[in-house]
């Protein structure tokens, strides 16, 4: 009803509404009172203003007054049209006089406002078609090669000759005649200096020089780890278990026979392994299996993936759980923020018990962090060790780049607490607390007074002011000062139902963010007296609110609670 | 949005989009300057990503495969190649992999069959192929676009690529202007407008939400886009040749100065020859994305900036010896809380004063005050007779360094040579005498060769103010808004070319456009992008910023001015670098005249 300025410093901000200061953004209550501050509270700062402002008013004050000498009678159904013509020029004015200097450069490039998306075009899809394309003949490749590996490995006859015949039978050997160089040196084949040699996987050919000797031990490896991958992916259950320990627990499944007969031909006699050994370094007597290059590389990547999928270093769990932590804690600090803040401020919105305990969250969660970053900086060496356990060739030592890793890791996290935990807020104690809200209140209420007696002095120097113009035009006082009272009367109710919207209303904001209505709030003892079960759901509702770290609305809610006990005992008493 | 923005947006979105877990960053040379330009590491480590490495120089290093790996290159086929070979033989668990602009579907395929691992979650294509050095300013770092008075190898492919590329990323469809004298300039219009046609479906697809909406569409939006949904836009492609004035001026602007007389390179400027300089400040950062203080200051000029930096020292030493009173466990609490801020701002300190330090050494020791006078006074006076003494009585000085010597004889020989009584020969010869480097002597006929009365297509010196410069000495550097600073007198040329164009009077004549004219020739486009062939000059780009902040919002709000401009170029110039771009571009032409 009072609005008459639309006055709109910046987007983001609220509307304010009234016969607002243009400076201090005091809300007045009248046109007369609104000059009369202004000429006493800012005469001096900006003569310009003063004087734009004043032809403003003097401007607003005739098109009211036009509008009301239209009409004789003040007639109320007329008042807001004469206002809102009022407020047009005034949103003309301020805008004019006191955006600007909020907004010196309102093109500055670095306030040009950015588009909320920019244009990015995906080749994912197109790139997926064409990897998978080329990876189904590139894994079927792979399996064969180890479908081969394993029965070479399983069926292995003990017998050099015969042995070498079921590899034969195995794998199709390339014919000696069709190769005469060597495909990857190119060097040509004697039957004495170069002779020819079969890759016991896809049966090419090359020479000594450029054949892989894969160990047995790896062999076996390769073949195992299959087994133990196409398992894993069926139940996912035995997922963390490592290789070796899924092997021992599960010898009953028939995937695993053949590891399982390997090792025991192992045991069985050394001679056999000769033989299923196509070639034998003399010097260690370690068994070996001739294969090409091409060959050792599919089975090696191989490998690396099911290792990968299988290995989940330290880093990462610990790396997980700094990162867990670090979004909750981000999560609970600006809660607390508000709670100390409030505090502070000797507001009693919050327990102080409450957030003592949510300060106690925050640290034990900063010390966690601290904690675990300083694992992950030291972790070095222990990776290794752990890692050497599972597989003692394939891992590569704790490179510089690793440590760079972990030393990174750290900083950051390091600086994470230094601006989020180090300088956290401290909380008043009891007695401070206590303190600071007595001065609060007493504060508010000197303020409150001081408010009444600025109201009542300028509503006086309205009245001289008025006077004034009354001498200048006596006629036109007379309707003008009938509106100014309306105005004066329904400016204060505006203020009284600010006042009451401001005033929590706890019922409506547990519904509002929902989490009231789950159904163990309503778990209540069962009782004839509704005022004891509302004070049951109550209860509840203050349990679930402190485990949602919801405290604001806890100390509500206990308040509540309080009032609802007294009304009991008062009923109570009365019957 | 500005260039700084899309550039910043595009990068969240990268490591936005590929989940969180630790990360390294695999970029090229160039991205690395594209993203540490407008970004601190450290802001990026914050977001997880705490390793850098350039594909140039990638170690056979270890396998890290529980790293993720976000990968950010140009789309060259070096880099493509390089990329297959990390994939063959992977160090890394998973890659997201980002082009800095459009990518071929035979590089895609490429790197698709080498990807055998299946370890590639995304491959996309971004548009930020520019380096922005501030919201209305970029450039693309090529230093010698020019060589015989035509592109040097690669170099219209690559400002083709970075312009169109900006385009994209601000989502517009721009028409495209040039100048009309310049060759070059209409070689890169076609380029841009011929990728444009092909590739800006990325653009009318994102902005209209639709990918429906093809092409077909776009070409007719093409003509009239300011019923589009598209906003009104449109770039225009200027050569240095039609003003080699500014480059070749001494400037006052704070971020001019420091490139003109230290030289700023990818944000970064060396204090390594100051005498006395402290280790860590031998090498500081100057970029106004990274500096809260230095984007403030940075179109202050030299008398101003030395009030500001007065006012900083104050601040700092107030709160200095409140530091330093650590007394009680409250005050050491204090300290601790606040020691972040004050360390940082301590940085902030010692940095500004330093440089400003070493600044105002270099002027008086060149006597710059003396020279810069004498340069404003040659390209805003009129007069030849005054102007000729005065250049003399300087490349007479032995206290004027050799090389503002030269540029003064320089600027004398395109200000006046259809004067009459031009006598750049006196001066060369006055020059030799003073055994200047035969370099600057020939470079003398090479500026006129390059940026001469028959290279311009515009009147650079039509607007004589005839006034008494010296009557302006005592408001030196009072800061007086409103009054011409005597040393600050001369506009660029790019202003007056950006003014006109943001009302839509530019000449069809002098600036055509590529294809047919648009119906709405004359309409005010909503965004113009200015780009200079063979470089831009911080003065330029302090005067589009101010022109920027005075373009006036259309209803008095502040969300949508009536226009924009960006400007960019080839590179940023300071006298030194353009001084080298002139020696490239004349080199190998035959002199038509000017022996000198």
């Amino acid at each position: 009803m009072a609005a008459a300025t639309d006055f709109q410093l910046n987007k983001t901000e609220e509307i304010m509404e009234g016969f607002l200061c243009p400076v201090c953004l005091q809300d007045l209550t009248s046109i007369a009172q609104l000059q009369v501050h202004f000429e006493e509270k800012h005469s001096a700062e900006d003569k310009a203003l003063l004087n734009s402002l004043k032809s403003i008013f003097s401007k607003a004050r005739k098109l009211l007054n036009d509008s009301d000498t239209e009409d004789d009678a003040p007639c109320a159904s007329k008042l807001p049209e004469s206002k809102a013509g009022g407020a047009k020029i005034y949103s003309n004015i301020f805008s004019q006089n006191s955006v600007p200097p909020c907004l010196p450069n309102c093109n500055d490039p670095w306030n040009w406002q950015n588009t909320a998306t920019v244009p990015q075009r995906s080749h994912t899809s197109l790139f997926k078609t064409i990897r998978s394309d080329r990876i189904d003949t590139y894994v079927a490749e792979t399996n064969k090669l180890l479908l081969r590996l394993d029965k070479l490995l399983a069926d292995a006859p003990s017998d050099p000759v015969k042995r070498k015949a079921q590899e034969r039978e195995l794998v199709p050997w390339v014919d000696d005649a069709c190769v005469p160089l060597c495909p990857d040196c190119g060097r040509s084949f004697s039957a004495l200096t170069r002779r020819r040699h079969h890759c016991r996987l896809c049966g090419a050919i090359m020479c000594n020089k450029c054949s892989i000797f894969m160990s047995m031990a790896f062999a076996k490896q390769l073949v195992a780890p299959v087994h133990v991958a196409t398992l894993m992916s069926g139940s996912s259950a035995q997922g963390k278990s490592s290789p070796g320990h899924s092997r021992g627990n599960s010898g009953s499944r028939h995937v695993l026979d053949g590891s399982a007969g390997f090792s025991l031909r192992r045991s069985g006699s050394q001679g056999s392994l000769n033989s299923i050994a196509s070639m034998m370094d003399q010097l260690t007597g370690e068994q070996h299996l001739r294969v090409c290059q091409h060959c050792h590389q599919r089975v090696c990547a191989r490998d690396r993936a099911v290792q990968q999928r299988q290995h989940q270093p330290l880093l990462a769990l610990l790396y997980r759980k700094l990162m867990t932590d670090r979004a909750t804690l981000y999560r609970l600090l600006p809660q607390y923020r508000t709670m100390a803040a409030s505090l502070w401020s000797g507001e009693s919105v919050y327990n102080l018990s409450d957030a003592c305990e949510l300060r106690l969250k925050v640290l034990r969660l900063g010390d966690s962090i601290n904690a675990t970053a300083q694992k992950i900086k030291t972790l070095g060496p222990v990776e290794v060790q752990q890692s050497q356990l599972n597989d003692p060739e394939n891992q590569p030592p704790l490179g510089p780049r690793q440590e760079l890793l972990q030393k990174r890791i750290y900083q950051s996290a390091a600086a994470f607490l230094k601006t989020n935990v180090l300088g956290l807020d401290k909380l008043p104690d009891a007695e401070e607390l206590q303190q600071l809200q007595t001065k609060r209140r007493e504060q508010a209420a000197r303020r409150l007074a001081e408010e009444r007696k600025a109201a009542e002095l300028a509503e006086l120097r309205a009245e001289q002011a008025l006077i004034k113009l009354r001498q200048r035009d006596a006629e036109v006082i007379t309707t003008r000062n009938a509106r100014d009272r309306s105005l004066n009367s329904s400016g204060s109710s505006a203020h009284e139902r600010r006042a009451l919207v401001h005033r929590p209303s706890p019922g409506a904001s547990v519904g509002e963010e929902g989490w009231g209505g789950d159904a163990d709030a309503h778990v209540v003892t069962a009782t004839d007296d509704p005022v004891v079960q509302q004070m049951n759901i109550i209860r509840n509702y203050i349990k679930q609110a402190r485990e949602a770290c919801r405290y604001e609305e806890v100390s509500t809610l206990e308040k509540n609670l309080k009032e609802l006990q007294v009304e009991y005992r008062r009923l109570n008493g009365t019957t | 949005m500005g260039a700084v923005g899309a550039i910043k947006s595009y990068i969240e979105t990268m490591i936005r989009d590929s989940e969180p877990g630790y990360k390294i960053m695999l970029m090229d040379r160039e991205t690395t300057a594209i993203v540490s330009l407008v970004m601190a590491m450290s802001e990026v480590m914050k977001q997880e990503v705490y390793m850098f490495e350039q594909v140039e120089q990638m170690s056979s290093g270890e396998n890290m495969s529980y790293l993720k790996c976000v990968v950010f290159v140009r789309p060259t086929p070096e880099n493509i190649s390089l990329l297959c070979r990390e994939l063959q033989q992977p160090r890394y668990g998973a890659y997201y992999i980002y082009f800095s602009n459009v990518v071929s579907k035979a590089s895609v395929k490429q790197l698709a069959e080498s990807d055998e691992q299946e370890l590639v979650r995304e491959v996309q294509e971004i548009y930020a192929d520019y380096m922005a050095l501030a919201p209305h300013i970029f450039t693309l770092n090529i230093p010698r676009p020019i060589t015989g008075m035509r592109w040097a190898s690669g170099c219209l492919q690559r400002s083709m690529q970075g312009l169109t590329s900006l385009v994209f990323s601000l989502s517009l469809l721009p028409d495209v202007r040039y100048q009309a004298n310049s060759d070059l300039a209409r070689q890169l219009a076609d380029e841009i407008r011929m990728m444009i046609t092909m590739e800006g479906a990325v653009v009318a697809s994102s902005s209209t939400g639709n990918s429906s909406y093809g092409f077909a569409q776009y070409n007719n939006s093409y003509n009239n886009s300011s019923n589009g949904a598209i906003p009104s836009s449109v770039v225009i492609i200027l050569d240095r040749r039609d003003d080699p004035i500014t480059p070749l001026l001494h400037q006052w602007t704070y971020e001019a100065m420091v490139h003109q007389l230290l030289g700023v390179n990818g944000g970064r400027v060396s204090l390594a020859d100051v005498p006395g300089i402290a280790e860590e400040l031998k090498e500081v950062v100057m970029t106004p994305t990274q500096d809260e203080f230095y984007a403030k200051s940075m179109y202050l000029n030299y008398g101003e900036i030395g009030q500001t930096i007065k006012q900083l020292m104050e601040e700092y030493q107030g709160k200095l010896s409140k530091q330093q009173k650590v007394e009680s466990i409250a005050d050491m609490k204090h300290f601790v809380q606040n020691y972040p801020q004050f360390k940082q701002m301590s940085g902030t300190v010692s940095k500004h004063v330093t440089v400003v330090g070493e600044l105002s050494r270099v002027v008086s020791a060149r006597r710059l005050l003396q020279v810069s006078e004498c340069q404003q006074e040659l390209v805003c006076g009129t007069d030849h007779s005054p102007n000729l003494q005065r250049v003399h009585e300087l490349v007479r000085d032995p206290g004027i360094s050799a090389e503002d010597a030269a540029v003064l004889v320089m600027l004398y020989a395109i200000r006046h040579q259809t004067h009459a009584n031009n006598d750049t020969r006196g001066l060369v010869s006055a020059l030799r005498k003073r055994s200047v480097n035969d370099r600057y002597i020939k470079l003398v006929s090479a500026m006129l060769e390059y940026g001469g009365e028959a290279a311009r297509q515009s009147t650079l010196f039509s607007s004589p103010l005839p006034q008494d410069v010296s009557a302006f000495k005592k408001l030196l550097f009072k800061g007086v808004k409103g009054v011409e600073n005597v040393y600050t007198q001369h506009k660029p040329l790019v202003l007056e070319t950006a003014t006109q164009a943001v009302k839509g009077r530019l000449k069809e004549s002098s600036y055509p456009f590529i294809g047919t004219a648009p119906q709405n020739a004359a309409a005010r486009p909503q965004t113009v992008i200015l780009f200079i062939i063979g470089g831009a000059t911080y003065e330029e780009s302090a005067a589009i910023h101010q022109l920027n902040c005075t373009l006036a919002s259309p209803a008095g709000g502040t969300a949508t001015p009536s226009a924009r401009v960006l400007l960019g170029g080839t590179h940023i110039l300071n006298t030194p670098a353009f001084l080298e771009s002139v020696e490239a571009a004349v080199e190998g032409t035959t002199r038509t005249s000017h022996r000198l």
